[in-house]
């Protein structure tokens, strides 16, 4: 047997840097905003400290380190914990949104798209810590459509060169991912070889590399 | 002849003053090109000649062939060098004795005469000794050789190349044959990128209609929600997927972002000129075309809607440079808002596909509604009868087809369908039917072929035409100007 890759392997380890190209992409805009929101902080908290208002807000501080003058604020404290029982149960927040991944699921025939699709459902219905964004190139995603799965469409390779807009189709996917990224607020990116998708059983294994399941 | 051995053999030596200026360079340049083109090997040799007295540099499309690996430049020491052809353009720089006359063997040497060699003996003589009396003269048209009676000349000129073969040819009739590959990837100019348009909405059947008109440097791409995104793939258009609210689970506030996003994301990604918005111009795609001020914004408006609906878009009409509403034959029967904003609004005859034919037998089309007739068969397309919802597309498609039709309204389609069926049915051109039971005897009555070819005739009428080809040539004239961003930065 040849260790040779084939046709196939290539294609599928092209897709896989253009999705780790995509993925990267998208962190480092998240990393350039983090770095622009911590500078506007800094400047925000300096222009504070500087304010008039700042100074007066200080001095009340200072003030209130007064045993004598803390006295209203401890009754007022003690009033509200009256009030509410102890054991009252906490507020709900709004719930957390959960990250969502995307799945690269280029090149499969419609029924293996669709037994992937399905098979993801069903790994989100084992457990919910995620929402998969499946791109696909199939074009009537009414049809696979399952509830818990985000499906995207992407004009695949044969019909990107059809159209010979001037780029590659590999630049296409990762600028899609990289785009994906941001729309859904992805944390993971995965290529799934279309020769074997993975079932249920493979999805749930996620704490390392599972065969097609090229992680990005 | 001289022969040509253990050494390093050039197919061509082209040997003038590289920086000569005059036309001269751009016949040089395409002799390189086409030689590149065919694979064969190219070296320049660079003789300063004694009447250009300044400092130049090379002709810049010199510097690009040698840039581009088109050509070598032979190095200015008594390197020998040898070739199959030795070309000599402008002989006038051997009228006066040249610094260093570079060693050259070849087989065949021609000089290129471009003007009249007036007063040329010296030179002529000089040209003789350095590279043997077997140089061919070869003038590059008639009017030179008329000047150059009693000189041996060959029997065609060496005209300026009209394409690569012609040039390639007469290399071969010398004994340099093209290698048939191409060492080095030939310089083109650069593709000019094509112009694109996005369409964006679920109107698939109007998208494709002018897609279908569109001229050929002008590229649609169709941005389709799920229930468009398999019909526009279907017609062969370049299809980009939009997801809706409801795919999404997200709030309207967070879809309106989305959209936002993803419309940015496309408009960089296919630099269009233009955009059309096919349906309503919703949240997202009002904050979309405040974040993306490049290409026009363009809306294709329809009409025919509900009365006392969608009053609500007319404000959002300022925000698109350009309005087109498709016509509708029941336009008389319109009673939606549009009727009231028609101002600086463009019209064009109602938008279709390719026509359908009628057919003949027996045979019932049904469209968007199930039914039945003892005697017919039901087909797909090329019907003798139809019965069918009164959408925009279907609507004009059968009328125009002379398809005798039972419109069944759809209360709840997106336009007002009862109006336009009943207009078709006050007009004479087919029949309404509000429920299953008036649909159901609106057919056996048209079972009767007379009374089919009745309602056929009618129709034929009618005075509507196709509007897809003006459609598509207001968008192509929209294209085509440049947008207020465009002509702002040129300010």
């Amino acid at each position: 047997m040849s260790d040779e890759p084939d046709a196939a392997d290539l294609a599928l380890a092209r897709r896989q840097v253009a999705t780790l190209t995509g993925r990267l992409r998208c962190v480092e805009d998240e990393r350039d905003a983090a770095l622009r929101d911590r500078d506007r902080n800094r400047e925000l908290v300096l222009a504070l400290r500087r304010s008039r208002s700042y100074r007066l807000g200080r001095a009340l501080v200072d003030l209130a380190r007064d045993p004598v003058r803390q006295g209203p604020a401890i009754a007022g404290r003690a009033a509200r914990r009256w009030r509410e029982p102890a054991d009252a149960p906490a507020r709900p927040g709004p719930p957390a949104a959960v990250p969502a991944h995307v799945y690269v699921a280029i090149g499969l025939s419609r029924a293996g798209s669709r037994a992937l699709i399905r098979a993801l459902r069903q790994r989100v219905l084992v457990d919910a810590d995620h929402l998969p964004v499946v791109v696909t190139d199939q074009q009537s995603l009414r049809s696979l459509r399952v509830p818990g799965v985000v499906l995207e469409y992407l004009p695949g390779p044969a019909t990107w060169s059809r159209h010979e807009p001037g780029w590659d189709w590999e630049t296409l996917l990762a600028g899609r991912v990289a785009q994906l990224c941001r729309d859904h607020r992805v944390t993971r990116a995965v290529v799934i070889d279309p020769r074997d998708p993975p079932t249920l059983a493979r999805l749930l294994v996620t704490d390392r590399r599972v065969g097609s399941l090229a992680s990005a | 002849m001289v022969s040509l051995v253990d050494q390093a053999v050039y197919d061509v030596a082209i040997l003038s003053d590289l920086r000569y200026p005059g036309g001269g360079a751009a016949s040089l340049v395409a002799e390189v090109r086409a030689q590149a083109a065919a694979g064969l090997t190219t070296v320049l040799i660079h003789v300063p000649s004694p009447q250009l007295h300044h400092t130049r540099p090379f002709r810049s499309r010199i510097v690009a062939c040698l840039r581009d690996g088109l050509a070598d430049l032979a190095h200015d020491d008594d390197t020998d060098l040898a070739a199959r052809v030795l070309l000599i353009r402008q002989p006038q720089i051997f009228t006066d004795d040249v610094a260093v006359v570079p060693r050259v063997r070849s087989q065949h040497t021609i000089v290129v005469l471009d003007r009249p060699p007036a007063d040329f003996a010296e030179g002529r003589e000089r040209i003789e000794r350095h590279f043997g009396p077997g140089v061919v003269w070869a003038p590059v048209n008639g009017r030179v050789r008329d000047e150059m009676p009693g000189w041996a000349l060959p029997e065609t000129d060496w005209h300026e190349i009209a394409d690569e073969a012609s040039h390639i040819t007469r290399l071969a009739s010398l004994g340099v044959l093209s290698r048939g590959a191409r060492p080095r990837d030939p310089v083109r100019p650069a593709a000019r990128p094509p112009r694109r348009v996005l369409l964006v909405g679920d109107d698939i059947a109007r998208f494709q209609a002018i897609a279908h008109h569109l001229p050929a440097g002008l590229e649609p791409i169709v941005v389709a929600g799920p229930a468009g995104l398999a019909e526009a793939c279907a017609a062969g258009l370049l299809t980009e997927h939009l997801p809706a609210a409801a795919d999404l689970g997200v709030s309207e506030e967070r879809w309106t972002r989305f959209v936002r996003d993803r419309l940015r994301h496309l408009i960089h990604l296919y630099g269009p000129r233009a955009v059309l918005i096919g349906g309503v111009p919703h949240d997202g795609i009002a904050a979309a075309i405040t974040d993306n001020p490049g290409p026009r914004w363009l809306w294709l408006r329809p009409a025919m809607w509900r009365r006392g609906t969608g009053g609500e878009w007319a404000a959002r009409g300022p925000l698109f440079a350009g309005i087109l509403e498709p016509g509708e034959f029941a336009s008389a029967g319109d009673e939606g808002w549009t009727t009231t904003a028609r101002a600086g609004v463009s019209t064009v005859d109602p938008i279709m596909g390719p026509p359908l034919r009628r057919g003949a037998g027996k045979t019932l089309l049904c469209r968007g509604v199930e039914a039945t007739l003892p005697g017919f068969t039901v087909v797909e397309d090329e019907a003798a009868l139809a019965v069918s919802r009164a959408d925009y597309t279907s609507f004009h498609e059968l009328l125009a087809a002379r398809v005798p039709t039972v419109f069944v309204p759809d209360p709840d389609g997106a336009d007002d369908e009862l109006s336009r069926a009943r207009f078709a049915a006050a007009a004479g051109v087919a029949v309404c039917a509000t429920d299953d039971e008036a649909a159901a005897a609106a057919l056996e009555r048209l079972a009767d072929p007379a009374a089919r070819e009745a309602l056929s005739r009618r129709c034929a009428e009618l005075p509507f035409g196709n509007g897809a080809g003006a459609a598509a040539a207001w968008l192509a004239g929209h294209c085509q100007r440049r947008s207020e961003v465009e002509a702002e930065s040129v300010r």
